[in-house]
């Protein structure tokens, strides 16, 4: 009952409260495919890294505000973010619907967002494009856009801060929506 | 929390869902019918007495990665209304000879149950129906892949006994040919450290350190299923080389096929392609990704088993999207002593009426289902819903639309019944949270609202 704990657990004082969601526990044991090199390597503005805090809630003031929107619904969320968080986890902190099947380690594409165009291109004009193995992963996500990217591969700081990421129309009926068989 | 329902004051309590079949289609159903309701109990049924379908044995050994969403599965097993039974076969008798466990018919299921899942997803193989498939060597990627991930039916698998070399053809250009062909092809140190089933690795270990595996598609490069993440698995092995041959590669580019490259997976996977084309790669253990060629015979060799592997060469023909691949009577002969066809899957779902399990009408033999709704009370999921494509991920947005399915017809029938009452387990989370409540040296600080009391049933 994870969901039902991270929604009421502010109620009540219990002793399990702190068990960190299985996904982040698993994460650490995993931590070979989660370490990302090539962003760690080029965050320079980071005033505190909680990117290792996996499991416990960041404390003190924020350091910024990153708002959500559910394309589907149209639904927005705007909710507080620390250096260092992964917007994956920043995400499901906040019950916002971001899947994250594979729990962050580039192995599936159900954490798929799309940044704005002026955003994505700040990314990739500092350097932080997706690497060879998140666009492997993008390349399977429904809905791909050119500025699409995966949340597990993003890590906040200060360019994220009153930035408006979306979350992609993820239903789609296979079969009624046309199921074009493959010649062969 | 207990949801009591017309039936509150008899023996079932809350609307109970049975999933049939525990792979990633069943479990994310799962998921979502215990996260987008209070009161539904999930029983989810599989054939195996373990738990998880193809993220056991269909995922590849060396893709862990893969396997982490099994850690999201056991947190909705977690669920107090969540249930398994396993070791129980769904559907005839006679299309589980050999399975031990109880069977139970689809239809029992239904009477059982306020709705069914079938998430059983695309059991068989699809044969190559050629002159010589019976032939000794010849096998199927379903077995193939069976067998490495120990699936009991295909345990027992042989490889053919071979001294010099192991020269391999796998028939098809999905991902689970690039599977197949990845570990023939990879070291023992590559698949150490998995959970492989110990006599595949023994078995493969054996093999001659010497291996040429083709791996051949009817159709070009933009046509194959495979994805780039898979190709590029065959670049970084130890030892091994991914070979192309770039006049092979240009073949397949008619207007057509350039038209269907543009969007953005298939143009990364053709700079891939052509990157790999145009390097020269040798090693000891290659892989030869062969297109336009089309299976026409397995040809036997000495001892009466498979000796090599009959193509015709292929040009496409068509409007874009709809290119097939048409023969030019040129044949070439790949010589090989095993012959590994995968070429796709296809479902036999079990059957409302009683009878035994067959293919139906829809997409690879799936239910010829709109949406998720297969029959009054019978729903799907998963493979048996879409076909077999997608990566585990996409089942996710697949079992959200089945699960939401379910809950609206359980509403509009009446079956979600008069609102919420507690359960024992509520009981035991209030319990713990007076006791945690405690002044010095008592024994509990009792809640004097029903509020208070609600509200700490809900904590974990």
């Amino acid at each position: 009952m994870r969901r039902t704990a991270r929604h009421l657990g502010r109620a009540v004082s219990l002793k399990g409260r702190a068990r960190p969601p299985a996904q982040i526990r698993a994460a650490s044991a995993l931590s070979a495919y989660a370490h990302d090199r090539r962003r760690t390597a080029t965050l320079t503005v980071r005033r505190r890294d909680h990117s290792h805090s996996h499991g416990h809630v960041p404390e003190g003031d924020p350091d910024y505000e990153v708002t959500f929107r559910i394309r589907k619904t149209g639904e927005t969320k705007t909710v507080p973010a620390y250096e260092g968080d992964n917007l994956l986890r920043l995400a499901q902190r906040h019950d916002i619907p971001l899947e994250g099947a594979c729990e962050g380690v580039t192995a599936c594409s159900t954490c798929h967002v799309v940044l704005t165009d002026d955003f994505f291109d700040q990314l990739e004009d500092d350097g932080d494009h997706a690497d060879d193995r998140e666009e492997d992963m993008l390349d399977q996500a429904f809905g791909l856009e050119p500025t699409s990217r995966l949340g597990c591969q993003l890590r906040v700081d200060a360019r994220f801060d009153g930035q408006v990421v979306e979350l992609p129309e993820a239903t789609r009926n296979f079969y009624v929506d046309g199921h074009v068989p493959q010649p062969h | 929390m207990l949801r009591l329902t017309r039936r509150a004051f008899s023996s079932t309590p809350s609307p109970r869902v049975a999933v049939v079949g525990s792979g990633p289609g069943g479990f994310y159903t799962a998921k979502y019918l215990l996260r987008d309701s209070k009161n539904v109990h999930v029983t989810i049924l599989d054939r195996w007495p373990t738990p998880f379908g193809l993220v056991r044995y269909g995922v590849a050994p060396d893709h862990p990665e893969v396997k982490s969403v099994q850690d999201d599965f056991e947190e909705v097993a977690t669920s107090e209304r969540f249930s398994y039974a396993g070791h129980v076969f769904v559907g005839h008798p006679a299309d589980a000879p050999s399975h031990t466990g109880p069977v139970v018919p689809l239809n029992d299921l239904m009477n059982l149950y306020d709705a069914v899942v079938v998430a059983t997803g695309c059991d068989l193989a699809r044969k190559l129906d050629l002159p010589g498939a019976e032939l000794e060597g010849v096998v199927n990627a379903r077995a193939f892949v069976g067998w490495y991930n120990a699936e009991p039916t295909f345990s027992h698998l042989q490889l053919p006994d071979v001294s010099d070399q192991l020269r391999s053809v796998i028939i098809g250009h999905g991902n689970v040919a690039l599977d197949c062909a990845r570990l023939l092809a990879a070291p023992s140190s590559h698949l150490d450290a998995t959970d492989i089933h110990s006599t595949a690795f023994e078995a493969l270990q054996r093999l001659p350190s010497k291996r040429l595996i083709h791996v051949v598609g009817r159709r070009g490069a933009t046509q194959a299923a495979f994805t780039t993440k898979e190709v590029r698995e065959l670049t970084e092995l130890e030892n091994a080389a991914l070979v192309i041959d770039p006049a092979e590669l240009e073949a397949g580019d008619t207007e057509a096929s350039i038209e269907e490259g543009k969007a953005r997976p298939l143009k990364r996977k053709r700079k891939f392609l052509d990157q790999v084309a145009a390097s020269t790669n040798t090693a000891e253990r290659e892989v030869h990704l062969r297109f336009l060629r089309r299976p026409v015979a397995f040809e036997e060799g000495a001892k009466g088993r498979l000796g090599a592997v009959v193509f015709e060469k292929c040009v496409l023909e068509g409007d874009v999207n709809a290119q097939t691949a048409v023969g030019t009577g040129v044949l070439e002969s790949i010589e090989c002593d095993l012959a590994v066809c995968a070429v796709g899957y296809t479902a036999s779902p079990p059957c409302p009426d009683g009878r035994r399990a067959r293919p139906q009408d829809g997409p690879a033999g799936t239910y010829a289902q709109v949406g998720s709704r297969v029959a009054p009370k019978l729903y799907c999921s998963g493979w048996v819903k879409r076909g077999p494509t997608g990566i585990v991920g996409s089942n996710v947005a697949d079992a959200r639309e089945t699960a939401a399915a379910v809950l609206e017809d359980l509403a509009a029938s009446g079956v979600a019944g008069y609102g919420e009452g507690t359960s024992w387990a509520d009981w035991r989370r209030i319990d713990g949270v007076e006791k945690a409540n405690a002044r010095n040296g008592a024994p509990r600080a009792k809640f004097s609202d029903v509020e208070g009391m609600l509200d700490a049933a809900k904590s974990s």
